[in-house]
């Protein structure tokens, strides 16, 4: 027990003192190897989890992902998402901000990533918004909440990778985020039309569309349904495996960014390298999470921590209310994949010996993830938004955002108490 | 007293985990609790990983399936032929008295003290579509397979073979990504895919096997002081082998009763489907032969008659 | 490089039983994430926590950042020869792919020299001042 918490703490130390994550983790994990089993097992076993990580079939679903995500943003399918939301909604008041959480929801549906689909959104809805008047606090908010149901709604990278370290079906995992992520998308409304009716000037209401219009709008957004279609479809229709599915939504995303002259040779070889990069950075991080959590397994921690639990005479629920707790408040100064992949080694084995289920786990942990990147003073979405857009402050971002993290807050409140939110779904697919 | 950290890539109650610590049992009442296994609540490397964490010392004793590594073990792969055996107890007990026999066998597994070799039951053609009942019925569907000779059995069958890992069965079935799988009775249960399987075809002897070594790391074996070395020794070779094979068969009966519970309806291939299958996978053996002479095994060809009648032998 | 990377992905939408393209997938990614490494160490991606350095007076910090630079380097030589070495018995042992029996040393040797370019690159990177986060499109979250 003693080796592994010296273990965290010097991890936490290293990372404090600004040492990269994964030579920190991965550092440890090989001298912990090294101390408990011998250098030679350490170092050899150091090779093997470099190499194995590597040949991992089921890992490219990561990259073809990033990929995917990469293309579907240049293929300026997020316009088309937004202008058909625009054409509804757009004449209500705060309208722009619900058709931009609707939008956003859309986006999430073909892309993995909370940071790209706010980036992406941000250039696309902010200026529509600026121009009808709404207020930068009331934007910022919803771009950056809105994002985060890009990690929701399947396709998500931060599934992917939990399932990866907890041997979890990524399937069931994406599967189980589709009720949450609408559900979110639907309190985000909510909490939109909270702020508008109390202060309608952070929203005024814009011109309405005719109907005409709204179809052709309408029509606009074929492309990315036949994306999610054809993905998710393809998933759970059983013609192809997650992995595959990521291969074929690469392609598909290519082939519309193509076909509308987004994509220029050098912008091509652009986005293949930001992804194999991605890619690359995240591979390290898994790598050296592979080998702290080996050395955890070697030390007395899982079995310890198991007794302390059993004889601790907290309830169930409430010890998985107290990670809970511990997380979005770790969430307001972490890097959110830090944070997930410090905390897994140690919660994840806890959770499962209390008899939950490792799906309802995931989407917790997914949940955690966005409201830590909206939750200030540092989350991710917020920064990208930051740099994406120069002339608004960070302030105005933070004022924004808060509403939307107790929006979060009280998703992950009703995923907690009611499991069958995030299991129904996947329990369809046995 | 001596701590051997012991590792296993399947959940605790699978047969192999269960045959692992049975030995560990064993091993520690031989040598009067001088010796214990600390069993790891999780595996040191994934399956293909196993053989080089107990070679560099990661985890003390493991086992592993020799086609998990291709290339690195030939002359196992004599225990994957067609039509060996119907149970796994005597054909594991054959294979581990002659490779240990045969010197070259072991020369395969440098770095590794080897405990015993070991095979699992008979190879069982399961799927979801429909009755295999004649050679063509196995080059009409699409099939998954694990590595090793039962890749080039299914090749020179003619199947559609896609080679994925066991544990993704569940997936590429329920989704009817593939239709039907290769597997031993017992997988049906420990993947979870009895419920999907409406189709079995049994062989006499099986359609294919497959080789594991079970396996301690060499430097922890010579490190052993002589009375813990004693203990070990008497719980290996065929003891070892013996308590894998029993494990094996226990549950593969009780994935019968399960295929019986779940209405699965099993067609015993018919003479003329032994004797198709024969014919294809003749090749393979000379195949075997040549490979295992390049491997210095030159007289490969009595060794497998030899292990043929051994499996006679111990069936009786 | 990642061309042929993206190659696996538009064959399988023609026709998903290429034998052993899940092999050539996992060889493909390997190359994919070996030959990225180095440019990731180049534009300081790899995840770390800067919250402190708006605090830090900026000399510490380029202190700071070129000793970590340093141990990092060491640590990625070091790791490249590991590699080197275990690529090295893989190839004594002549360990292929299931499938299309593909030799895997070769493959290593590869990963063994992409780390310690990386290794090398943050060598360069210790005489350079930090630099912040590039942030945007490439994160993974
Ligand atoms: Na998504
Ligand atoms: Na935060």
């Amino acid at each position: 027990m003693i080796a592994a918490l010296a273990g965290f703490a010097l991890v936490f130390l290293l990372a404090v003192l600004r040492v990269p994550l994964s030579f920190a983790m991965g550092g440890v994990g090989l001298v912990g190897i090294g101390l408990t089993r011998g250098w030679e097992p350490a170092l050899a076993s150091t090779a093997q989890v470099v190499y194995e990580t590597g040949f991992a079939y089921t890992l490219s679903v990561i990259p073809l992902f990033i990929l995917m995500g990469n293309f579907v943003a240049r293929a300026g399918l997020a316009q088309e998402l937004f202008a058909a939301a625009y054409a509804f909604i757009g004449h209500r008041r705060g309208g722009l901000a619900h058709a931009t959480v609707a939008a956003c929801a859309g986006f999430g549906a073909i892309c993995g990533s909370s940071i790209a689909t706010a980036a992406t959104m941000g250039k696309v809805a902010y200026p529509s918004m600026k121009e009808l008047g709404y207020s930068d606090t009331l934007s910022m908010g919803v771009i950056a909440a809105g994002g985060t149901l890009g990690i929701m709604i399947p396709p998500s990278t931060i599934m992917v990778i939990y399932g990866i370290i907890t041997e979890t079906n990524i399937g069931k995992l994406f599967a189980a985020g589709v009720i949450p992520g609408l559900a979110s998308a639907a309190l985000m409304m909510a909490g939109i039309a909270w702020i508008t009716a109390r202060d309608p000037a952070h929203a005024p209401a814009g011109p309405r569309s005719s109907w005409p219009e709204r179809w052709k709008a309408l029509r606009g957004i074929w492309g990315v349904l036949v994306l999610v279609i054809v993905v998710l479809g393809g998933i759970y229709g059983g013609i192809f495996t997650a992995t595959e599915g990521a291969g074929i939504g690469a392609a598909g995303a290519f082939l519309f960014a193509v076909a509308r002259r987004r994509l220029t040779l050098a912008q091509l070889a652009e986005v293949l390298v930001e992804s194999a990069r991605t890619t690359a950075m995240l591979f390290t991080l898994l790598i050296a999470a592979t080998l702290f959590a080996n050395f955890v397994n070697f030390t007395s921690m899982p079995g310890d921590l198991k007794a302390l639990i059993t004889t601790s005479g907290l309830s169930p629920p409430m010890i998985v209310v107290a990670m809970m707790v511990i997380y979005v408040i770790l969430g307001t100064v972490m890097e959110e994949l830090t944070m997930v992949l410090l905390t897994i080694p140690l919660f994840f084995p806890i959770v499962t010996a209390l008899g939950y289920d490792p799906v309802w786990f995931g989407v917790l942990i997914v949940m955690v993830v966005q409201i830590g990147l909206i939750s200030p003073p540092v989350g991710m979405n917020m920064f990208v938004l930051n740099a994406l857009l120069p002339g608004v402050g960070l302030g105005a971002i933070y004022r924004g955002c808060w509403p939307f993290v107790f929006v979060l807050v009280l998703m992950l409140g009703l995923l907690i108490a009611f499991p069958s939110l995030s299991l129904w779904l996947p329990s369809l697919m046995r | 007293q001596t701590v051997l950290t012991v590792s296993s890539w399947v959940p605790p109650t699978h047969a192999l985990s269960v045959a692992q610590k049975e030995w560990c049992d064993l091993v520690e009442k031989n040598a009067a609790g001088k010796v214990r296994c600390n069993v790891l609540p999780r595996a040191v490397a994934n399956p293909p990983g196993t053989y080089d964490a107990v070679k560099n010392g990661l985890a003390d004793v493991s086992f592993t399936v020799h086609g998990y590594t291709p290339g690195r073990f030939v002359l196992t792969q004599m225990a994957e032929f067609p039509f060996l055996g119907d149970q796994s107890e005597p054909i594991s007990v054959a294979f581990n008295r002659v490779a240990m026999k045969h010197p070259q066998f072991l020369q395969e597994h440098q770095g590794v003290h080897v405990l015993a070799f070991f095979t699992h039951g008979p190879g069982i053609v399961f799927n979801t579509k429909r009755p295999v009942t004649k050679l063509e019925d196995l080059q009409g569907l699409k099939w998954r397979v694990g590595g090793g000779m039962v890749n080039e059995i299914a090749k020179a069958l003619g199947m559609n073979v896609t080679l994925k890992p066991a544990p993704d069965s569940y997936e590429l079935l329920s989704g009817g990504v593939m239709d039907g799988t290769l597997f031993p009775a017992e997988s049906i249960e420990s993947f979870k895919i009895d419920k999907l399987i409406k189709y079995a075809t049994t062989f006499p002897g099986g359609l294919y096997n497959t080789s594991f070594v079970f396996m301690m790391n060499q430097a922890t074996y010579d490190k052993l002081d002589p009375a813990a070395k004693k203990a070990v020794d008497a719980a290996s070779g065929e003891v070892a082998a013996r308590i894998m094979g029993r494990n094996w068969d226990k549950v593969d009966r009780r994935a019968y009763a399960l295929m019986q519970a779940n209405n699965v309806q099993v067609t015993k291939a018919d003479a003329k489907f032994v004797a198709d299958v024969k014919a294809r996978t003749a090749p393979l053996e000379q195949r075997w032969f040549d490979d295992a002479k390049a491997k210095g095994l030159p007289n490969a060809d009595k060794v497998l008659a030899e292990f043929r009648s051994e499996i006679a032998k111990a069936s009786k | 490089m990642a061309l042929t990377f993206f190659d696996v992905g538009g064959r399988k939408l023609l026709d998903n039983s290429i034998p052993g393209s899940l092999e050539l997938t996992e060889l493909l990614m390997v190359v994919v994430i070996f030959a990225a490494l180095p440019l990731v160490s180049l534009r300081g991606e790899h995840v770390l926590f800067d919250s402190f350095d708006t605090y830090l007076p900026p000399r510490v910090l380029r202190l700071q950042k070129a000793v970590i630079d340093l141990l990092i380097a060491v640590a990625l030589l070091s790791l490249a020869v590991l590699m080197w070495k275990t690529a090295g018995e893989f190839a004594a042992t002549g360990e292929t792919t299931a499938q299309l029996k593909i030799p895997k040393a070769p493959f290593l040797y590869g990963m063994a020299v992409l780390c310690g370019l990386a290794g090398v690159v943050h060598l360069r990177l210790i005489a350079r001042p930090p630099a912040a986060l590039a942030e945007g499109e490439g994160v993974a979250l």
